[in-house]
């Protein structure tokens, strides 16, 4: 960070090769759409280099990198909210510049590259995972996905770690009852 | 082992909450209505959530009236979705605390790996010893494994190439070392159900004052998120009073009389402290004179003149150190002022509290008691009508360092045969921050427990019951007012409490039946309280005195023997 902090792109191209795949992995679970990930974590690695300056290791980096994506994609998700708030939502309205709910927020389909899972089970998981409760999908996509430390997705949303807990919990129990056919007895 | 019901097995969504709120709103169809009302008389939390929808309504609209200006329903409907989530939260916490989702939710930690080595052991121990449980990490690993098959993506090769080129073109940034983009680790989401209900009757005043004061435009700009600003007109047409405009990116004005908001996620926001300055860039270090707002998600921050805020509601982290003047940060008579440093303060209940990273801040209120006192870097401090404390920062925020009551537990005096009851004195007293309004003992809601663990380590949970008090729970706290609105709750107990130093809460229990086996025993109590204020309640005299305390606070552990029969 102190050399991105002085302007040195190499290092954030170092950034950029250690953090695109867990960012990339990270915004696929909030918003799959796998164009706007890609602009949004574009979005996030430029806010690290602006900030880079004003960098303080007061937690993980990874903590603030998560905050940093997590409050773009929030954010972001609202513009885009508002911006196309007059279309009609199953995408039957008149054409017009903005981009349409379904496509920008749900996703335009999967891409070859998102079948990546041979299995039943992650042919269905991703879009469960969208479907769950924001706060759930939250915990679930850091912790789970991520594999982060609860106290660390304690630290990126700002929740005691008792409420990770739980939240996790119910996020198995969300997914659970999504996938029943999938996940099997064992 | 007694078989057990496996809480990770398929149950009812817990999606009550748009149910609810369009039945405040007297939207249901007749048969919805009459499945909402069964559900409302069986569960005190459901009647709890619906008063405090009722009371956001209400709140609302006499907010609405007069020469406030009505805003826009789109904020109204924030507000009551922020209820709703914390119902729903509220409902969370109170399943979770149940031994067997307890239990569930460490077999999830345990198949994610979250467990940490003394812990592990234990947890393995139970999982393995439970056919549900089992199951129950097996399902876990299973979708996370598919989890993050499903998520792994590889970036595209253009991707890179693109961001570099964008960086290009940015301006190079001067070296800096200083950061406003982590939050400190101590930070949590503002409970926002605390101050919902001061939030309409503060906006009115604040709206009211600042409509007394000339319009002046105020260089700012926003530098993360998304701000929404509610306007004042000012005569140019430009300006569209009353509403919430987006001002999402760069420079905007924001003139006496505005009012900022955030978005979903936290706001950043440079201001020009002095009349008319110019707008500060975007990054870098803080020009003299200005000063960086980073509002968390829900705050509402009003400007009433150069350097002079009025924090509405929610919490706000504030950098000022080069100012040029003094500038102030008010939340009703209540203020801290600073000339330069960085602080985070909250609005919340008619307290103003405050933590300090930097410098040091006066923190006081205006009126007939003024007084103020300093706090400085590494403390914390609470400003109310009647008590100005601060303490040392121990991660608690909000106010909790100073609000949350004291639980005590006396228990028995000498050895106790296996087989006897057990006799304990539950008691709860005011903290530091003075008295507070807490949710008295319910029939319906488990506010109380006895946490028990025994010579082999085992812990048990004893959720105290009506039939284990020896004497009828307090009902009236002596200072002549008991909160109606809880009893008609309709369930057992469930009156608010007003914790005092001269009003404690104390419940005398029995527990039988424990059959506790010889060794030596620990005991804590635990108080947790997670419900809403019901609408009926219209206690007056300090601030906050009808608002129960919200969270859980455990004693010190007592320690008894136990003998065998």
């Amino acid at each position: 960070m102190e050399r991105l902090a002085v302007g040195d792109e190499s290092a954030l191209e170092e950034l950029y090769e250690r953090w695109s795949r867990p960012l990339l992995s990270f915004l696929y679970g909030m918003c799959h759409d796998r164009a706007l990930c890609e602009d949004l974590m574009q979005g996030v690695f430029l806010k690290v280099w602006r900030a880079a300056p004003r960098y303080r290791p007061l937690a993980k980096f990874s903590t603030w990198l998560f905050q940093i994506a997590r409050n773009h994609w929030l954010n972001e998700r609202e513009k885009k909210m508002r911006r196309i708030r007059p279309v009609s939502l199953d995408g039957s309205g008149p054409d017009d510049d903005g981009p349409r709910l379904g496509r920008s927020v749900a996703g335009d389909g999967p891409t070859p590259d998102e079948h990546a899972v041979s299995t039943e089970l992650g042919e269905h998981i991703a879009a469960a995972v969208q479907r769950l409760p924001e706060k759930l999908r939250d915990v679930w996509v850091l912790g789970a996905a991520q594999g982060l430390p609860y106290k660390e997705v304690a630290a990126i949303l700002a929740i005691p770690v008792g409420t990770v807990k739980s939240r996790m919990f119910q996020a198995v129990r969300t997914l659970r009852e999504e996938l029943e056919p999938y996940v099997g007895s064992g | 082992m007694t078989p057990r019901h496996d809480p990770t097995t398929p149950t009812p969504p817990d999606e009550l909450g748009p149910d609810l709120l369009a039945h405040v709103r007297g939207e249901l169809d007749a048969a919805r209505k009459r499945e909402i009302e069964a559900l409302l008389d069986a569960s005190a939390e459901l009647r709890a959530e619906r008063d405090a929808l009722e009371a956001a309504l209400a709140d609302w609209s006499r907010a609405g009236a007069g020469d406030v200006p009505r805003a826009e329903r789109r904020v109204l409907e924030e507000i009551l979705a922020t209820i709703a989530d914390e119902a729903a939260e509220r409902r969370a916490r109170a399943a979770a605390a149940s031994p067997d989702v307890a239990d569930a939710a460490d077999a999830v930690a345990l198949a994610l790996g979250q467990c940490g080595e003394p812990e592990r052991e234990r947890v393995a121990r139970l999982v393995a010893a439970d056919a549900q449980l089992t199951e129950a990490a097996r399902v876990t690993r299973l979708l996370a494994t598919a989890t993050r098959s499903a998520l792994a993506l590889e970036p595209r090769p253009e991707t890179l190439p693109a961001l570099l080129g964008r960086i290009a073109e940015t301006a190079p940034t001067p070296v800096q070392f200083d950061s406003q983009d982590i939050p400190a680790p101590s930070h949590a989401t503002p409970r926002r159900l605390r101050f919902l209900r001061w939030l309409a009757p503060l906006a009115a005043a604040a709206v009211i004052v600042i409509a007394l004061q000339p319009p002046h435009r105020g260089g700012a700009r926003v530098s993360e998120g998304t701000a929404f600003v509610r306007t004042r007109d000012d005569g140019s047409g430009a300006r569209r009073n009353g509403e919430w405009i987006d001002a999402a990116d760069g420079p905007f004005d924001f003139a006496y009389g505005d009012v900022l908001r955030s978005g979903a996620g936290a706001l950043t926001v440079r201001v020009a402290c002095g009349a008319n300055g110019d707008a500060p860039p975007d990054d870098g270090p803080l020009p003299a004179g200005a000063a960086e707002f980073v509002l968390e998600p829900g705050a509402m921050l009003a400007r009433v003149d150069a350097a002079h805020f009025e924090l509405l509601t929610g919490r706000v982290r504030v950098t000022a150190e080069k100012l040029t003047e003094r500038l102030d940060l008010r939340s009703g008579a209540l203020y801290v002022a600073v000339t330069g440093t960085r602080f985070d303060a909250a609005a919340v209940d008619g307290r103003l509290f405050v933590i300090v990273e930097r410098g040091s801040v006066r923190l006081g209120r205006r009126g007939p008691h003024a007084d103020a006192v300093s706090v400085e870097a590494g403390e914390q401090g609470m400003a109310s009508a009647e008590r100005l404390v601060r303490g040392p920062l121990d991660g608690r925020v909000n106010g909790d360092a100073f609000l949350t009551p004291r639980a005590l537990l006396r228990g028995p005096r000498g050895p106790l045969v296996s087989d006897a009851p057990l006799e304990l004195r539950a008691t709860l007293v005011a903290g530091d921050g003075g008295p507070v309004t807490i949710a008295g003992f319910d029939a319906s809601v488990p506010l109380f427990l006895v946490r028990l663990k025994g010579p082999n380590g085992r812990a048990h949970e004893v959720k105290i019951q009506e039939s284990m008090l020896t004497t009828p729970a307090p009902t009236d706290s002596g200072s002549g007012r008991r909160d109606s609105g809880w009893a008609a709750a309709g369930s057992a107990g469930g009156g608010a409490w007003r914790l005092s130093a001269a009003h404690p809460y104390e419940l005398d229990l029995r527990i039988d039946g424990l059959d506790l086996e010889p060794g030596l025993w620990e005991a804590r109590l635990r108080y947790m309280s997670y419900r809403a204020r019901p609408a009926a309640s219209t206690d007056a005299g300090e601030p906050g005195s009808g608002i129960p305390w919200l969270g859980a606070v455990e004693s010190a552990p007592i320690t008894f023997e136990v003998t065998p029969k």
